[in-house]
């Protein structure tokens, strides 16, 4: 299993690298940046000039081993906009956008694990159809809608929430419910499905027959197996949580990640692209190796194998 | 029979599994689960495999399927080693031999359409077209006796028997030379089990195959088998023709084997042989002769060395001290 | 709750039994108005084909028919004087583990493939001696596997279901039923994964609790030789009834039922002479349980039926002392086992 590890480990750094390899390439085929930086009325001589400054006049071998001893150093150069570090830039706007991807995910999981849970052991019921009807309707309903919808009924019209911006605490509830509302659809729909298969399943029959407590029939016996196929699914929509909710972030004024990376895209600013996107990879790619842990923790049958 | 040329040969084969958990550093015990088996499934042959819950049977097919890796020893398949396939050859392995398990419930697809689950393995090949997929799956179905028209049901739809068939079928829709049954019936009623068992050796004198048959029920394994072999604790005993086994079994494994087979009639009481209480176990096995703490005839040779593996009639073997 | 005095010879009561599935093709009958007893401190056979309802039999006893789509419909099914369908879902869950015990059919799933099986018997031991502590539970549990011959049991509790075979997943989960042990056992064909040497020492266990403990067993096989060998009466099911119950001696000598015939002639055996012949399976295909004929359920497949076997279904009655049978011609039964 260490062998399992390690394995798993080298191929993330594996794939880190090409996702290295793949940012430098595309951006350099995507125009010279320098063209970018020079008043449009500029000279030949000037648009070399600035080249010279980016080292962009070596050679591509040269570029990329620059650009990778960079970005193991986390520096991407200055931003073109504002001649700030890269990496500075979007430091800044980290901590907003974790703290909005956690309180999102753990909010939608302690919302959709229950309802989830309670609607395939009440399959059928009235609550079933509750949970049928949040699924269908969170992944139905746009978050730019829910988003507006939620500002209209409680900023504008109870005046009780700010309508957007980070400032006190009150302005971090209708941000998160609605990144959430999209997560407890997919959620709510796959540990119903999930638990209602594994509730058929023979070791649940035998719990049953064993007289334990239906709580421990459903939640020790068939939650952990339910929760097999799901894991993957959720960690990955946390990532994408943490590389930017754009949407949201728009909707709500949010300081993150997401807004940055549009403004930046939008201003061909390249340094602060490549450090957002070599963010995103390695937390993709983090993310999946704890995925696998996960899964080592949970399957005996793949931890012994 | 024609054992003539094997299709298959076991030479060695040796598989342990490490037990205790994979987090901790500590040394952990190893399972014996097969230990130096060796064999051969003839061309058109059935070899039938019995032996104590637990000796090492259902590994032995995993391993032949390519399932687990061995720990040691060698399978080759029509000559060559399976080990040391190329990709190509390996995919080839893979459709030539097909396995049936114990369980038609568990590896049947609920979800999914029985033509679809019995053309399965025929579609990772290639795709089919719809005209020849329907007409493929009816093939099938009546091959195992089903009426064709029932491609479009479910599995949960069948009976255990039915099933059963549905497995024979999708394993046979490649047309392999080997099938690994793995206890095909002993989830069935005698009747079925009797449809099933019948329609096997049918296939098998209509297409030659070569079945490797592990089971419990030693009347079916008698009926329908050419040769039976015998496994113990992780050994292969004894291995010889059919009737010679049933009849005069050589090695004391065997014998109480046989006599423990219920009798379907309540006045003729089999005598039960007591066993010894301590109990062998893979993870620890006895010195010398694996059986010799269950033997009635056991003698301090049997503690010291192995038995050999030796031919003592005309092509009947038996790893046995006393013989 | 005590509706009526409880016999004193008598442990499970069935009273009209029926259980129903609503299906695509219609209303399946899988347990049709069913009558068996089970006294106290016997082995009970239930035989009969695939389908034919003996585990839904076990499971509407034990009210876990697998919903929504199954349900018990009517009946009664008493304990000790106590209606069972009749208690609530909290009532019932007393009784299972503790008083009734099932040992499910399929060996290879009844075991959750996540928990170790140390942790599944700790569990269920929990529940039966809830006065021990976790020193003596794990001692009961290594007593317990070793009652079920799995050796090395204390390494064992440590593994998980997949890394055990087939018949000591199996004997496991009989282990984990019989840890009350309970005063009645359902065991719905808890041998089929197991050798016969393995098997022989199973059955020796549920004859000792049977003897020892006056442990209650209905032990529901396809195998005719273990009825033989262990029960002491017989009941054989054919499509969703009893179709014949008596002791097993007289079943073996002189069945009453032509079903019961047709299953006797089909069992294999060691002998030389038919060694490598083929087996006899019971012709034709069991009945369509949604779609029953208002006569006889075997007469489309019985050679002794005649007119009145196809429009008159033959009740269960009592054709000789303790001998009971569903057949209009239960004397020319005998000669089906010449041929
Ligand atoms: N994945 C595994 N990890 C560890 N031990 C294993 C694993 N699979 C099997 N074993 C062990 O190997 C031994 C042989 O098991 P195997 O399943 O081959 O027995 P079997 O002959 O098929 O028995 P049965 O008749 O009960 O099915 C057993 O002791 C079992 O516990
Ligand atoms: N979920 C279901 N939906 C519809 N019918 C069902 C369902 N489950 C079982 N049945 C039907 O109930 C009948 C009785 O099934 P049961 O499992 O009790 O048979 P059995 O006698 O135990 O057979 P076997 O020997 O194969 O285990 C069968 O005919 C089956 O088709
Ligand atoms: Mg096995
Ligand atoms: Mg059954």
């Amino acid at each position: 299993m260490v062998r399992l590890l390690v394995s798993r480990l080298l191929q993330s750094l594996v794939a880190l690298w090409g996702v290295t390899v793949l940012i430098f390439f595309v951006t350099r085929a995507s125009g010279d940046p320098a063209l970018l930086l020079v008043p449009p009325q500029a000279t030949d001589a000037e648009v070399a000039e600035v080249r010279k400054d980016l080292g962009l006049d070596e050679s591509y071998v040269v570029q990329y081993a620059k650009f990778l001893e960079g970005a193991v150093r986390l520096d991407f150069g200055d931003s073109y906009r504002n001649r700030r570090p890269a990496m500075d830039l979007v430091k800044e706007r980290m901590p907003a956008t974790l703290q909005l991807a956690v309180g999102a995910f753990v909010f939608a999981i302690v919302v959709a694990v229950p309802v989830g849970v309670l609607s395939a052991v009440r399959q059928g019921g009235w609550f079933d159809r509750f949970g049928k009807a949040v699924a269908l309707l969170g992944q139905a309903m746009p978050s730019f809608w829910l988003g507006l919808l939620l500002i209209l009924f409680f900023s504008v019209r109870l005046k009780w929430l700010p309508t957007g911006g980070r400032d006190g605490w009150d302005s971090y509830l209708l941000p998160t419910v609605t990144l959430s509302s999209y997560l407890i659809a997919v959620l709510v729909r796959l540990i119903r499905s999930s638990m209602l298969e594994v509730l058929r399943s023979e070791y649940v029959k035998f719990a049953r027959l064993r007289g334990l407590s239906e709580y421990s029939v459903v939640m020790k016996h068939a939650f952990k197996n339910a929760a097999i196929p799901i894991v993957t699914v959720a960690a990955l929509l946390f990532a994408a949580f943490l590389t930017g909710a754009v949407v949201t972030e728009t909707v709500f004024s949010w300081p993150g990640i997401g807004r940055l990376a549009v403004s930046s895209i939008l201003a061909r600013d390249f340094p602060v692209v490549q450090a957002i996107v070599l963010l995103s990879a390695t937390i993709y790619i983090t993310t999946n190796f704890l995925v696998d842990l996960a899964y080592l923790w949970i399957d005996p049958r793949i931890r012994f194998s | 029979m024609t054992t003539a040329q094997p299709v298959m040969e076991i030479k060695h084969l040796t598989k342990h599994y490490a037990t205790g958990s994979p987090w901790s550093l500590r040394k952990s015990r190893t399972v014996h689960a097969v230990d130096d088996v060796s064999f051969q499934l003839g061309t058109g042959e059935t070899l039938g495999i019995v032996g104590e819950s637990g000796c090492g049977k259902t590994t032995v097919s995993r391993v032949i399927l390519g399932l687990v890796p061995p720990t040691d020893g060698q399978i080759l398949f029509q000559g060559s080693d399976i080990s040391r396939l190329s990709r190509r050859q390996r995919h080839d392995y893979r459709t030539e031999v097909q396995a049936v398990f114990q369980d038609p419930y568990g590896s049947l697809n609920p979800r999914m359409r029985v033509s679809d689950i019995i053309l399965e393995p025929r579609t990772v090949q290639r795709r089919l077209g719809r005209r020849e997929a329907k007409q493929l799956s009816g093939e099938l179905l009546e091959s195992v006796g089903l009426p064709g028209s029932m491609g479009t049901r479910f599995p949960h739809e069948f009976s255990g028997g039915q099933r059963q068939r549905l497995a024979i079928a999708r394993a046979l829709s490649v047309n392999p030379s080997v099938m690994v049954l793995d206890e095909p019936v002993s989830a069935l009623d005698v009747s079925i089990r009797a449809q099933v068992i019948n329609l096997l050796m049918d296939l098998q004198q209509e297409r030659g195959l070569s079945y490797l048959l592990i089971a419990h029920d030693l009347a079916v394994v008698a009926h329908s088998s050419h040769r039976i072999g015998v496994m113990y604790l992780g050994k292969l005993v004894e291995l010889g023709p059919s009737r010679d086994v049933v009849t005069h079994p050589l090695h004391p494994y065997t014998q109480l084997l046989l006599s423990a087979h219920p009798v379907p009639n309540p006045n003729v009481r089999p005598t039960p042989k007591q066993t010894n209480s301590e109990l062998p176990s893979p993870i620890n096995p006895p010195s010398g002769c694996r059986f010799r703490t269950r033997c009635p005839l056991a003698a301090d040779v049997c503690a010291e060395r192995e038995p050999e593996f030796r031919e003592l009639e005309p092509t009947h073997w038996v790893a046995c001290h006393m013989r | 709750m005590t509706d009526v005095e409880a016999r004193p010879n008598v442990a499970l009561e069935i009273d009209d039994l029926t259980t129903v599935f609503r299906s695509r093709h219609g209303v399946v009958r899988a347990v049709d108005g069913v009558s068996l007893e089970v006294r106290k401190g016997e082995m009970l056979g239930v035989v009969g084909e695939s389908g034919s309802g003996k585990s839904m039999l076990c499971l509407s006893i034990m009210r876990l028919v697998p919903g929504p789509a199954g349900r018990i419909e009517s009946g009664r099914v008493r304990l000790g004087g106590v209606d069972l369908l009749r208690l609530t879902e909290a009532e019932m869950r007393q009784y299972r583990g503790r008083r009734i015990a099932m040992i499910l059919q399929d060996p290879l799933m009844s075991l959750n493939p996540v928990y170790s099986i140390g942790n599944q018997i700790n569990e269920s031991l929990r529940i039966v001696h809830p006065g021990a502590g976790a020193k003596e539970r794990v001692q009961k549990a290594i007593e317990l596997l070793r009652s079920v011959r799995i050796p090395e049991p204390k390494d064992r509790l440590k593994a998980f279901p997949h890394q055990l075979s087939g018949g000591m997943r199996q004997r496991v989960c009989a282990a984990i039923a019989l840890s009350g042990p309970p005063e009645l056992l359902l065991a719905d064909e808890p041998t089929t994964a197991l050798d016969v040497t393995t098997q022989a020492e199973f059955l020796r266990l549920l004859r000792d609790l049977r003897d020892d403990l006056g442990v209650s067993i209905v032990l529901v096989t396809h195998d005719l030789g273990i009825v033989a060998q262990n029960c002491d009466r017989v009941a054989v099911m054919y499509g969703g009834r009893i179709v014949e119950e008596a002791p097993v001696r007289r079943v073996y000598s002189g069945p009453r039922h032509p079903y019961t015939a047709l299953l006797l002639r089909s069992v294999p055996s060691l002998e030389t002479q038919t060694l490598g012949s083929r087996l006899i399976p019971v012709d034709g295909t069991p009945p369509d349980l949604s779609q029953l004929p208002s006569g006889c359920r075997f007469a489309p497949r019985c050679p002794l039926a005649d007119a009145r076997c196809h429009a008159e279904y033959p009740p269960i009655t009592e054709i000789e002392s303790d001998h009971h049978s569903a057949c209009w011609k239960p004397g020319e039964v005998a000669s089906l086992l010449e041929v």
